[in-house]
C-alpha cells in the first residue's frame, strides 16, 4: 500500500472556500477516515499526477454549477486514464436534480450522492472500507445495466448543530492584511424562485427545509476561525441569512449579544445575504454595531412583471426601501440583478435600468447585471421547456426572448460591457475599493483622509454607473432603430481602462497616507495566534 | 520622491491593490459560460490541429520510408 493512501478525495471549486466539501470532509474524518481536498482548476494531468499510484476508495466531484460538468468529466477520463479504479461518485445542487442526465453524460460515475451528502457520502466510504454492498445506501443514484435504480432519499441533517466544524485545508482569502474565511448559519431557503434551484433541491428532499445553528454554536466557530486562522472578515454564506420573521429577528437578536460577549463585535466584521424586505432599521441597526459591514441581497429586477416571472415574492417598493434603509444606517450593500429574464422587452430592459439608477445612480454602490440563465430543476427552465424556448445543452443553458431581436441585441451588449461588469471589470474593481474601504474604516482606527476617499470613490462610482445606464438606454432605443454604432467595444473598453487607472490612483494616495497605521494592523493581525486549527470538534 | 504605489509595494506590500477580492461575490455565470464554450472550442481546435498534424508526420514518415525502400531496394 501507498504510504500516503488517503481514503477520500473530494474534487471540487475552491472559490472562497467550498464549504460543502469541507462538511464532508469534516464528518469523514471525525469517523476516522482520511481525506484529501483537490480544487478542480488545478486541472486533469496535475490532479491524475497527485492521484496516481493512491488509489483512494472514493473520489467524490462536488460540483455547484451544471456549466463545470465538462470540466469534471476531463479529469474522471483522465483519473480513470491512468488507472485510478476507485469509486467515483458525485453531490451539489445539479447532480441531486438533474441525476438521469448527469449518469447519462458522466460514465466514469460509479454512483451519486444526493442533496445533503455528509451521511450518505459516509456510509459509502465505509460500506466500501469494509467490502461491503452499497447499492441499498438511501441518498444515492446509479445506474445499472442502463437502468437508473434510486434509492430512498435521505432526510436533510436535522440539527446542524451535530456537525462538526468544516474542514478548511486551504490559506485564507486575505482583503488587505485582514484574513476572510465563509462559514454557516443556517442551511435552506423558504422562498421558491423560479431561476433558483436551492428550493427545489431542499424541499425534494424528505426533513425541515431551512436549519439554524444555535448562535452559540456560530460564534465557537467565529472564535476558533479567528483564534487559529486570524480571521477578521467573515463571509456568512447562507442562502438566506436567518432573520425572517419574529423567530429570525431573536436569533438574530441573540447572536449580537454573543457577538458583543464574546468581544468579537470590537475586533471581526461580517457580511451576510438576505431578502430586501428582511431590512429594517432597527434591527439592521444592531447587527451593525455588532460588526455587521455589507449586506448581499438578491433583488433580480426592478419591474413588477420581472419579479413576478422570477416568483420573487417581493415587490420592487420593498426592495427600494430595503436598499434606502441600509443606505441610511451606513451599511455598504451588494446585489444580484438580472437586467434580462425570459419576460424581458426592451421597454424592461430601460425600466430595469431606471430602478437601478434609482438605487445605485448616487454612486453609493458600482453597478452590475446579468442575464437569468435556466439551471437544471429550476421551475423556470421546465416552464420555458413547455413554451418551446429553451435552448442550449446541459451544460450551457439558454433560452430565447419573445422579442427576436432582443436576443441580438443582448449578445452584442454582453460583449461590450464585458471589462465593464465582468470579472475584473471597472464595476467589480469600484466595489472591491468600497469593500476595502469599509474593512479599513471598521478595523483600522485612526485613519487619515476616509472622508474625502469615501466622497471621491462615491463620485467615481456614480461617472461610472450613469455612463453605463446611459449606454444600455441610448443603445437599446438605437438598437431597435437598426443602429448599432453605440454599442462600440474598443470605446468601452478604453472609457473602463481609464477609470480603472483613475481608481487605482485614488485608491493607492488614500491608502499610502496612512501605510504605517495599515502595516501596524498587518502586523497585530498576523500575531493573533497559530495558523493550524484543530479539525475534530 | 517615492509614488504612493512604491510606498505601498516598500512599506506594507499586503496592501497592494488586488482589484477583485474575497468578498465581492462571484455569480458571474453568464459570462463563465461565455468562457466555457470559447475554451472548449480553443481545445477542440488545438486537438483537430494535433490530430491534423500527427495525420501528416505518420504520412511523411510513411513517403520517407517507402523512398528509402525503394532506393535500397533499386
Amino acid at each position: 500500500m501507498s504510504p500516503n493512501r488517503v481514503d477520500v478525495v473530494l474534487v471540487g471549486y475552491q472559490d472562497q472556500g467550498n464549504l460543502g466539501m469541507g462538511y464532508l470532509a469534516a464528518v469523514l474524518q471525525q469517523h476516522g477516515h482520511t481525506v484529501d481536498m483537490v480544487d478542480v482548476r488545478d486541472g486533469p494531468v496535475e490532479i491524475a499526477a497527485s492521484l496516481s499510484g493512491r488509489q483512494p476508495l472514493v473520489v467524490g466531484f462536488s460540483l455547484i454549477f451544471q456549466a463545470f460538468l465538462p470540466q469534471f468529466r476531463r479529469v474522471a477520463s483522465r483519473l480513470r486514464g491512468v488507472g485510478i479504479s476507485s469509486h467515483f461518485t458525485i453531490g451539489g445542487h445539479f447532480a441531486s436534480l438533474c441525476h438521469d442526465e448527469l449518469l447519462a453524460h458522466f460514465p466514469e460515475l460509479d454512483s451519486v450522492v444526493r442533496y445533503e451528502g455528509e451521511q450518505t457520502l459516509l456510509e459509502l466510504v465505509e460500506r466500501l472500507k469494509a467490502g461491503k454492498d452499497w447499492c441499498d445506501i438511501h441518498g444515492i443514484v446509479y445506474s445499472d445495466a442502463g437502468r437508473v435504480i434510486e434509492t430512498e432519499a435521505r432526510a436533510l441533517v436535522a440539527d446542524l448543530d451535530s456537525l462538526p466544524f468544516p474542514h478548511r485545508p486551504y490559506e485564507a482569502d486575505r482583503l488587505g492584511a485582514f484574513c476572510t474565511l465563509p462559514l454557516l448559519a443556517s442551511r435552506g431557503c423558504a422562498r421558491r424562485c423560479s431561476f433558483c434551484s436551492i428550493h427545489t433541491f431542499y424541499r425534494t428532499a424528505p426533513g425541515k427545509v431551512v436549519r439554524v445553528r444555535k448562535p452559540a454554536k456560530v460564534i465557537e466557530e467565529m472564535l476558533d476561525l479567528e483564534r487559529y486562522r486570524q480571521v477578521r472578515i467573515f463571509l456568512f454564506q447562507d442562502d438566506d441569512f436567518p432573520l425572517w420573521r419574529a423567530v429570525g429577528r431573536r436569533w438574530a437578536t441573540e447572536l449580537a449579544e454573543r457577538l458583543h460577549d464574546s468581544g468579537l463585535a470590537d475586533r471581526t466584521i461580517w457580511k451576510i445575504s438576505c431578502r430586501a424586505e428582511y431590512v429594517e432599521a432597527d434591527l439592521f441597526a444592531m447587527l451593525r454595531e455588532a460588526g455587521l459591514f455589507l449586506v448581499y441581497m438578491g433583488i433580480e429586477s426592478g419591474v413588477e412583471a420581472g419579479l413576478e416571472v422570477l416568483h420573487k415574492q417581493m415587490t420592487v417598493e420593498q426592495n427600494l426601501t430595503g436598499v434606502q434603509t441600509l443606505k441610511q444606517l451606513g451599511i455598504l450593500f451588494g446585489y444580484g440583478f438580472m437586467l434580462f429574464d425570459p419576460s424581458s422587452s426592451f421597454e424592461s430592459v430601460r425600466e430595469n435600468i431606471g430602478f437601478l439608477r434609482r438605487i445605485v445612480g448616487d454612486g453609493s454602490a458600482a453597478a452590475a447585471f446579468s442575464r437569468m440563465l435556466p439551471y437544471g430543476g429550476t421551475p423556470i427552465r421546465d416552464q420555458l421547456q413547455k413554451e418551446g424556448r429553451l435552448r442550449g445543452d446541459l451544460t450551457h443553458p439558454d433560452y430565447v426572448f419573445l422579442n427576436p431581436r432582443l436576443n441580438d441585441y443582448h449578445r452584442l451588449l454582453s460583449q461590450v460591457v464585458r471589462p465593464w461588469i465582468h470579472g475584473e471589470g471597472l464595476s467589480y474593481q469600484l466595489n472591491y475599493a468600497w469593500d476595502e474601504l469599509e474593512t479599513v474604516r471598521r478595523l483600522v482606527p485612526g485613519v487619515d483622509g476616509i472622508e474625502p476617499y469615501r466622497l471621491a470613490l462615491q463620485s467615481l462610482t456614480k461617472e461610472s454607473n450613469e455612463q453605463l445606464f446611459r449606454l444600455v438606454e441610448e443603445s437599446s432605443i438605437a438598437f431597435g432603430a437598426g443602429d448599432r454604432s453605440l454599442l462600440d467595444a474598443a470605446a468601452v473598453q478604453q472609457y473602463c481602462e481609464a477609470n480603472v487607472a483613475r481608481l487605482i490612483s485614488l485608491r493607492n494616495s488614500f491608502i499610502a497616507e496612512n501605510i504605517y497605521l495599515l502595516r501596524d494592523a498587518s502586523l497585530d493581525s498576523a500575531a493573533a495566534g497559530p495558523v493550524i486549527a484543530p479539525q475534530v470538534h | 520622491m517615492p509614488t504612493p504605489e512604491e510606498r505601498i509595494r516598500e512599506v506594507a506590500p499586503v496592501w497592494r491593490w488586488g482589484g477583485r477580492g474575497p468578498i465581492t461575490d462571484s455569480i458571474d455565470m453568464e459570462y463563465k459560460l461565455s468562457d466555457q464554450v470559447q475554451n472548449q472550442i480553443t481545445v477542440v481546435r488545438l486537438e483537430t490541429a494535433a490530430a491534423l498534424y500527427r495525420a501528416l508526420a505518420d504520412g511523411f514518415g510513411r513517403a520517407a520510408q517507402i523512398i528509402a525502400g525503394v532506393q535500397s531496394g533499386g
